[in-house]
């Protein structure tokens, strides 16, 4: 017989409630919303491979890619009404005791009405049900661009800054909503603990997001005169944090983000991009044009995080989640423009 | 499991994820690669591609084993002294295809070394060499606050021909700027660009034998300023705020403050030199939250190298100017305006300022301790002031 693990210890929670739970199983039930995403379908994979946790209930349209034999799947669309009765009986069968939250839009969409459905009212229901079979943790993911891109930011934005939204761009407003619902929630439910990741934009290898579109130009634009320092987190550090924040103890809002921060003009240049200087109200009404033909990767609202800044702090992440960063956003951008030249050397080979 | 998450991550990867977002990607480019196919010119022949490369059916072991085997035929063939040209081209597709896979640079190395992958690649080639010769003065690497050194150290030259020649700078005092530890400078303000931080900065930097670094804060105006606020976030300046300035001091570094702020830069030529009010103390603040000393400076210069006439309000909104100044020469002759005029600047830095770090930290929100405290240095800065004066007497701009 393995040992017991420490995640069930002696204080936590599931120990102290329900000590059924502690007999049964050798290793904790995770339910994971979203696993059709980048985040969703690498955590499932990592999942995969822990031997902490005996048992993935995936909650989603279609399974995971990366489901193996820990994974059980459940068609659960959380945009109709009356899911959460659905949902809170799953997670009575199943006894689950972590909730990762991660259906959202990976980059903002077209389909406002349908993301609005998905991730306000999802994420509605997710904790309703949440609230129904009491989880011991819950975990999800928002975004730093909810800090805003505004001319008054400091260098460093810590959690405690109030979240102004960039400008109105429903993507962030979204993220806004869910923040506000988990801090209710949080009030409310507090033997839940309440794991906020707020990530920087994630770069990488394999990941396709509004950044990734964006770098892909080889004349990427910028705004003529101003060159604000960005930061980036790769991918693989995004999902290492998810990770991290399962084994966390105490309810906590987190920025997770790489490390170092560099000018936009060089990050197109170490991406090897040539950046264009475009003065910023043209750049913004190409952008609103372009976004309403579907051609661009974000709407005109994005263009102010290549004027201010809006970069996180991520020093409370390390000191309460362990987490540090293995990668720069020097070491983001390099690693995502070396895996564009090899996917760019395999097209033109398979050209020939 | 709680702790650093390098370790545990060092043969890392997410395991699946080559599989859906090449193709994702092959799907998206594929009208732009047969574009690039036909607009560029094939320079070798066209070759089968090996079977064995190609997406296997099995599980994942078999398809690795099968990958390690024609990776060794692979690297034996070009390897060979008799190899003729069909099957190193093989080779050199399929290992450009395995590299993709693994992500390895090695591809980089093999592509480099011939072939039509390599003629296919120079467009993209040409973009990436236009854009490593625009970083040759700049550093792959910024600090948190966006100084650049090497960047710092190309227009160093350009600042040191102003400070002997153009403004003939005289420092005095710099001893009391400590060589190493935290300080908070308090100066006054004036001309519209921030030349008195910049000359600041150099003084300090002549002045200690380590060359310390100056960094001085700017307000929202100059630091959203086009083209001019990111050079100077570059040289280090940052922007103007509690947070900031509070961080900096933690990390030990030296940090000039300009409380006058924007009214110290929109003053009329007759009122210059006159202290303006010195902002609500939280240079005061900020001292006895970090527990620095607040070092007295005055600048004499900037405001006669732009003698504001008479300052126009009314494009406040749109362009994010709070005044357009009128100066002898702006208006008129357009973009040159703005050179400054020739002034002699003379830089006196005081004592620190006494008392302040008798108080306690909690003393920072007591109203009356700050405003006395701000009081004592604003009066410190307006005797430097008067001194300089003294010394410069007439000789304005000789």
């Amino acid at each position: 017989m393995p040992k017991k693990t420490q995640k069930v210890k002696a204080s936590s929670p599931q120990a102290r409630s329900s000590p059924v739970k502690k007999r049964a199983r050798r290793g904790s039930v995770v339910a994971i919303t979203g696993s059709g995403g980048f985040l969703g379908r690498n955590l499932v994979a990592v999942f995969e491979e822990d031997c902490t946790i005996s048992k993935i209930v995936v909650l989603d349209l279609c399974n995971a890619s990366t489901a193996g034999p820990k994974t059980v799947f459940y068609h659960v669309d959380l945009t109709l009404t009356g899911v959460e009765s659905r949902i809170s009986e799953i997670l009575n069968a199943e006894q689950v005791e972590s909730f990762v939250h991660l259906a959202f839009c990976a980059g903002p969409t077209q389909a406002v009405a349908w993301a609005h459905e998905l991730e306000s009212v999802g994420t509605m229901h997710v904790l309703s049900a949440c609230r129904q079979f009491a989880v011991s943790k819950f975990i999800t993911c928002t975004s730093t661009l909810a800090y805003g891109a505004l001319p008054d930011n400091p260098n460093h934005l810590k959690e405690d800054r109030k979240l102004r939204g960039l400008r109105g761009a429903p993507f962030v407003a979204e993220k806004l909503d869910v923040e506000r619902q988990l801090r209710r929630f949080q009030r409310e439910q507090p033997n839940t603990v309440v794991t906020v990741l707020r990530m920087a934009p994630v770069l990488g290898p394999s990941v396709d997001n509004f950044v990734a579109r964006w770098l892909t130009r080889s004349l990427v634009p910028t705004v003529l005169g101003h060159d604000p320092l960005v930061q980036f987190l790769h991918e693989v550090d995004a999902v290492a944090a998810l990770r991290l924040a399962l084994d966390n103890e105490s309810s906590a809002v987190l920025n997770i983000v790489g490390r170092g921060v560099l000018p936009v003009s060089t990050v197109a240049r170490l991406a090897g991009r040539v950046p264009v200087p475009i003065p910023f109200s043209l750049l913004r009404g190409l952008t609103s044009l372009l976004w309403v033909a579907q051609l661009n990767e974000a709407p005109a609202e994005f263009v102010y995080l290549l004027r201010y800044l809006c970069v996180a702090d991520g020093e409370l992440a390390a000191r309460r989640l362990g987490f540090h960063p293995a990668y720069s956003t020097a070491d983001a951008v390099l690693d995502f423009e070396s895996a564009q030249r090899m996917r760019e050397a395999r097209v033109l080979a398979s050209a020939q | 499991m709680n702790g650093p998450v390098r370790g545990k991550r060092e043969g890392r990867g997410p395991r699946s994820t080559p599989a859906q977002p090449d193709e994702q990607v092959a799907v998206r480019k594929s009208p732009r690669a047969s574009a690039r196919r036909r607009a560029l010119v094939q320079t070798g022949p066209t070759v089968p591609v090996p079977a064995s490369v190609e997406q296997g059916s099995g599980s994942a072991q078999s398809r690795l084993h099968e990958m390690q085997n024609t990776l060794d035929r692979l690297v034996r063939d070009v390897g060979q002294a008799s190899v003729d040209g069909g099957s190193r081209q093989r080779a050199v597709d399929a290992l450009g295809r395995i590299a993709d896979r693994l992500g390895t640079p090695m591809a980089s190395r093999v592509l480099a070394s011939g072939g039509p992958l390599a003629g296919a690649m120079s467009v993209r080639g040409l973009s990436r060499r236009v854009s490593r010769l625009a970083m040759r003065h700049r550093a792959d690497e910024v600090d948190e606050f966006g100084l650049d050194r090497e960047y710092e150290a190309h227009i160093r030259p350009t600042i040191a021909s102003l400070y002997e020649r153009y403004f003939r700078v005289q420092a005095q005092g710099l001893h009391h700027i400590p060589e190493t530890g935290s300080a908070l400078v308090v100066c006054n303000r004036g001309g519209v660009v921030p030349l008195d931080g910049v000359m600041l900065k150099e003084a300090v930097a002549r002045s200690s034998e380590r060359e310390r670094g100056l960094r001085w804060l700017v307000e929202d105006f100059t630091f959203h300023a086009p083209f001019l606020g990111t050079r100077l976030n570059r040289l280090g300046a940052v922007r103007a705020c509690q947070e900031n300035a509070q961080r900096l001091l933690a990390k030990e570094e030296v940090v000039a403050v300009f409380p006058e702020g924007v009214k110290g830069v929109s003053k009329r030529h007759r009122d210059r030199y006159k202290l303006r009010r010195f902002g609500r103390g939280g240079h005061v603040k900020l001292a006895l939250r970090s527990r620095v000393p607040i070092i007295p400076a005055a600048i004499i210069g900037p405001e006669d190298a732009y003698p504001i006439l008479q300052r126009l309000s009314v494009f406040r909104g749109a362009s994010g100017f709070p005044f357009v100044p009128i100066t002898p020469t702006f208006p008129l002759l357009g973009p040159l305006g703005l050179v400054p005029l020739p002034s002699r600047f003379i830089i006196l830095v005081g004592a620190p300022v006494e008392g302040i770090l008798e108080h306690p930290a909690e003393a920072a929100e007591n109203v009356v301790v700050v405003n006395e405290l701000n009081e004592r240095v604003r009066n410190s800065v307006q005797m430097l002031l008067t001194q300089a004066l003294e010394q410069r007497g007439h000789n304005v701009y000789r």
